[in-house]
């Protein structure tokens, strides 16, 4: 099964999220598997802003619009949240075409969505996650002086941390925006929305230092924690930062 | 006009000229970047150097010059002399200063070092707060400018007119906005 994620926090080129006010468009630009040329699937919408934030039963009709930018569908049964806080619809494809652009439209301005397709017992790792994780391994490859100024490689205690970082951030549904080598020795994990910039600095010497920055000047820098703990707490930290 | 095999323009070499102190606040200065550090309209701070980060002055060079013997690959960043933040304290009100200077070398007369004075010291090796640092590549990362993006990333080519490049973020803006 595969996993679609929208993200609220950036732009990406397959995968994002446009805000408007009041609501916002999540868009999947990106070529469903083969199941959709089938009469009929499925498809599970899951709330991740706050959790559980639809509550069953709650659920209002005008709340998701489904709609397909070059295939005829339709919702043929009412939406229903279950306890994880699953929004489960059946639609139907009637085209039977393959399915280009999936339009998400939530009457909740700060929800992001991430959408299951064919959902069945297991939920693939999102997209960001194998692309970021693929990024980390090609670093490792790097070679002394990579920069040309004398930039050592990402050593494998950069390259821990950072992969700890990018697990906390998978389970925590939260993107960056890059994932950078560092020209002083080690990895970055950058995240930018709008105006503000921040990131989670990963050292070969163990250290991992993070930033926020509202780009008017105010600029905070600390030492986030050498913990599994303390990344998680920095990382909390920067997703309130852009709320 | 070309004076050497490797592509060097005769403007380059030193040729017995003396240091030259005075930076103007305008003047540019150049450096080159390979990996992906400009994101959405951002030059990203890991891409900097600290302390001592060598540069191109714009008075005795053009920016592509940073690309030469064999970088024609690579980005090209621009920032104004101004644009170094001029000092930040660390916890203890140890003061550290940041000033451009002039440090010309054989075959390249404009290279310049962006340096960090502690206390008004300069030293190679000087001893650092690590949050000091980490302040002063973010904060000189939002004065930069990408001129020229890596190749091998983006086609590069050179953002000849500025407004290109701020043309490019209003496109993402309306992207979004859309």
């Amino acid at each position: 099964m595969q996993a679609y994620k929208t993200h609220s926090r950036e732009d990406r080129s397959d995968n994002y999220v446009r805000k408007t006010s009041p609501s916002f468009r999540a868009s999947v630009n990106q070529s469903l598997d083969s199941s959709t040329y089938y009469s009929t699937h499925h498809l599970l919408v899951q709330s991740v802003y706050d959790g559980n934030k639809f509550e069953m039963g709650k659920v209002e009709t005008d709340q998701f619009n489904l709609s397909l930018s070059d295939a005829a569908i339709s919702v043929t049964n009412n939406m229903v949240l279950d306890s994880k806080g699953i929004l489960a619809f059946e639609s139907e494809n009637k085209s039977k075409q393959r399915l280009n652009s999936l339009v998400i439209i939530s009457s909740k301005p700060k929800n992001s969505i991430t959408i299951y397709q064919n959902s069945r017992n297991e939920l693939k790792c999102a997209d960001w996650v194998a692309e970021f994780s693929e990024k980390l391994n090609e670093m490792s490859c790097l070679k002394a002086n990579w920069d040309s100024y004398g930039a050592e490689p990402p050593n494998e205690v950069a390259l821990d941390w950072a992969r700890k970082t990018l697990e906390i951030l998978s389970q925590k549904e939260f993107s960056p925006t890059q994932i950078t080598p560092s020209v002083e020795n080690g990895i970055g994990i950058s995240f930018i929305h709008n105006n503000k910039y921040a990131d989670i600095e990963c050292f070969n010497e163990g250290e991992i230092l993070a930033v926020i920055s509202d780009g008017q000047g105010d600029v905070k820098v600390w030492e986030v924690e050498i913990s599994m703990l303390g990344l998680s707490s920095a990382i909390d930290k920067i997703y309130a930062f852009f709320q | 006009m070309l004076s050497s095999n490797d592509g060097r323009p005769e403007r380059m070499y030193r040729n017995n000229r003396h240091i030259d102190p005075s930076f103007d606040e305008n003047e540019n200065l150049y450096n080159r970047f390979k990996q992906n550090y400009f994101k959405d309209g951002k030059f990203l701070p890991e891409g900097i150097r600290f302390p001592d980060w060598s540069v191109n002055r714009e008075k005795y060079s053009e920016p592509e010059d940073v690309l030469i013997p064999n970088y024609s690959d690579w980005g090209i960043i621009e920032f104004k002399v101004g644009a170094i933040p001029q000092s930040l304290e660390s916890l203890g009100d140890v003061k550290f200063d940041f000033k451009v200077e002039h440090d010309p070398c054989d075959d390249n007369y404009s290279h310049s070092e962006v340096r960090t004075y502690k206390n008004g010291v300069h030293e190679k090796r000087i001893d650092l707060p690590k949050l000091v640092k980490k302040e002063f590549r973010q904060r000189l990362s939002e004065k930069i400018i990408v001129i020229k993006q890596p190749t091998t990333l983006e086609q590069g080519h050179f953002i000849d007119n500025k407004n290109d490049l701020l043309g490019e973020k209003a496109a993402q803006e309306r992207s979004i906005d859309k």
